[in-house]
């Protein structure tokens, strides 16, 4: 089968430190100047093109990329993502009607909020593994959005509303209609998210996460510390999503409990696996495709769980690794060791 | 002491629940390792079933009778034709431990939606086939009903079939040796492949059963059971998630102690306490409580 991913991985590494600048300024130019390339033919049913950008696309491929650091790099199955973007929205949401912050001001303590509860949660949940870990994570998930359902601070299931859009920055007004502004702080986000993944991935943490992956208990005896690195992976999951959160509820002004459910963390589960777990382009592929798609045909929007789960059960019989797998390389490596 | 006597017949009656959809988990995880997600899915979609034929038929227990049976089929099915492929061509890598759960996972939303196009999102309700009112004790009436003592009836009764099946004939030899060595058994000549299925099968239609009795007391829609499956999953890790009488023994802690919180400190604290159950019992025994084998690997 041919791997679109060792493609590109070949014609990135035989370009020189100019070649590689101007790829990756293309590829950002190309990514921001999507909002103008839309012709009417992309709006979906429900939305025109340019808000369906922000919301589902952007904001999927935001916490896609977050929720495979947990489960693509370091293989630790999180059913519970949606817990952190929860948590980022209800920070967002408290804090912007109830003081006098703005959403600048928010974002980095809604950020440290959501990496606060990824310890909580992942201090006793990591010393667990696999299905026990997917469970746990699981009932986490529904913990904080009964919490939310049952606090009157939260304001229970009416939820929190009047939140305030984010104030002007450098002269560009975010005004609530305006997608293309949402759409660039997401992708800023979404570029800089990218490059810590990047960045982690060839350093000590991203070696720790890959032998984590591979094998746990040899990755402890050659003196990994792992629980560190497991924990490490959660929080930065966890962080990558309450900033979703944050700006999702400034955008959106309006958050309620059912916004938060299981479904959103299967969904987001969906893309990580359609897309090619531990790639991060992969990644990227499948939450444009997953995000997009199903609003697009009228027809399954109506079907969007029916889609998701069609697509996942289709995917783990055909071509289990995803869309665009990781490199042929390190799978050589792990089918090697395994048997 | 009313309030006592409530919340003790109220707690038997949840748990005999719960340990139906216990047992079902533990059942497919004994012959697959795998949590199933599914559960949920094939429950409710086989009580939506047992509901159509209550209607059409106009009697409980013939609903009763085809909600088992084709929560056997469906399990059956999904074995074949959804997992036991995943197992053949998922064989090596990080995937082999998530293909499964999001198999699963999958399956469920796929028979959700399939449930919401078929019936609709609508509350349904199943009419019980004996009175759902509380009985009168001491002169004051409990929330304990005719029909909660079926419940119970009918729990203990299917429980003590499965002890037969499992304890005395060939079947259950065949399932306990597959679950316990594989790979021995194989030897022996003993079908895995078909005994899993037949697992899946036994614990589809334990599904069936557990939503038969519990919707009447509820209301049908398509998540309706989708706590019952963690509370099951809670159960089945208090008691080990291998042994059959540990996921029952799981399943009435778990109903005491959430209908015991939920009488005397706050209805709110039910979902809190059931988790707050399952953490401790994997920090301070992951093996479970009643698992007599030494602790899991994985």
């Amino acid at each position: 089968m041919i791997n679109l991913r060792d493609k590109g991985a070949e014609v990135w590494e035989n370009q020189g430190r100019a070649g590689r600048v101007a790829i990756a300024v293309g590829g950002i130019a190309i990514a921001a100047s999507l909002p103008f390339m839309g012709g009417t033919i992309l709006n979906t049913p429900i939305a025109d093109y340019e808000s369906v950008l922000v919301y589902p696309i952007a904001m999927f491929v935001l916490m896609a990329i977050g929720l495979n650091i947990v489960i693509g790099k370091s293989g630790l199955l999180d059913l519970g993502y949606v817990a952190f973007f929860a948590i980022g929205a209800y920070t967002m949401g408290l804090l912007g009607t109830k003081t006098g912050l703005n959403t600048w001001e928010i974002l980095p303590i809604g950020i440290a909020m959501a990496m606060f509860s990824g310890i909580i949660l992942g201090v006793p949940a990591l010393k667990l593994r696999g299905d026990y870990l997917a469970i746990v994570t699981l009932g986490f998930g529904e913990i904080v959005r009964i919490v939310a359902l049952n606090l009157g601070a939260l304001g229970r299931s009416e939820g929190i509303q009047g939140i305030p859009t984010p104030p002007g920055i450098f002269g560009i007004e975010y005004a609530f209609d305006s997608h293309r502004i949402y759409y660039w702080t997401l992708l800023i986000l979404i570029l800089f998210a990218i490059w810590m993944v990047r960045r982690l991935s060839v350093r000590r943490a991203g070696r720790a996460w890959e032998s984590i992956r591979q094998d746990e208990d040899a990755a402890e005896l050659l003196g990994v510390p792992t629980f560190k690195y497991k924990v490490w992976a959660f929080v930065l999951g966890a962080s990558v999503g309450g900033a979703a959160g944050v700006i999702y509820a400034s955008k959106t002004l309006f958050i309620a409990p059912d916004n938060f459910t299981l479904q959103i963390s299967i969904l987001i589960l969906a893309c990580v696996v359609f897309g090619g777990m531990g790639n991060i382009w992969g990644v990227i592929l499948g939450a444009v495709i997953l995000g997009y798609l199903p609003d697009r045909i009228r027809f399954l929007s109506e079907a969007r769980l029916l889609v998701f789960g069609l697509v996942l059960v289709i995917m783990m019989n055909l071509r289990p690794d995803g869309l665009l797998p990781r490199k042929k390389r390190e799978k050589a490596l792990i089918k090697k060791g395994s048997s | 002491m009313n309030q006592f006597i409530t919340a003790v017949l109220t707690s038997l009656s949840t748990g005999a629940i719960y340990a139906l959809m216990s047992i079902a988990l533990v059942l497919v995880w004994r012959s697959t390792r795998v949590i199933n997600f599914a559960q949920a899915g094939q429950a409710i979609f086989t009580t939506y079933i047992g509901y159509e034929v209550t209607i059409r038929s106009g009697s409980y227990w013939v609903g009763l009778i085809s909600a088992i049976l084709s929560g056997a089929l469906l399990g059956a099915g999904i074995d074949r034709f959804f997992m036991r492929p995943i197992f053949k061509r998922v064989t090596s890598g990080p995937i082999v431990m998530i293909a499964p759960v999001v198999a699963t996972l999958a399956l469920l939303g796929i028979i959700q939606a399939i449930i919401g196009f078929i019936w609709g999102l609508n509350y349904q309700t199943i009419q019980a086939p004996v009175s759902t009112d509380g009985l009168k004790i001491f002169g004051s009436i409990i929330a304990f009903s005719p029909f909660n003592l079926m419940v119970l009836i009918a729990v203990t009764l299917s429980m003590i079939l499965l002890t037969i099946v499992f304890q005395k004939t060939n079947i259950g030899l065949a399932l306990r040796a597959s679950a316990y060595a594989p790979e021995v058994s194989k030897l022996s000549g003993i079908r895995v492949d078909a005994v899993r299925t037949l697992g899946w099968a036994l614990a589809g239609a334990a599904g069936g059963l557990a939503g038969m009795l519990y919707i009447p007391g509820s209301y049908l829609y398509p998540n309706a059971m989708d706590v019952l499956l963690v509370f099951g999953f809670i159960a089945a890790v208090i008691g080990g998630l291998d042994s059959l009488f540990g996921a029952v023994a799981g399943a009435m802690i778990l109903g005491f102690a959430v209908n015991f919180s939920a009488t005397y400190i706050s209805y709110k604290l039910v979902f809190p306490t059931a988790f707050v159950i399952l953490i401790l019992v994997l920090l301070i025994k992951p093996s479970g409580v009643f698992s007599g084998k030494k602790g899991r690997k994985d």
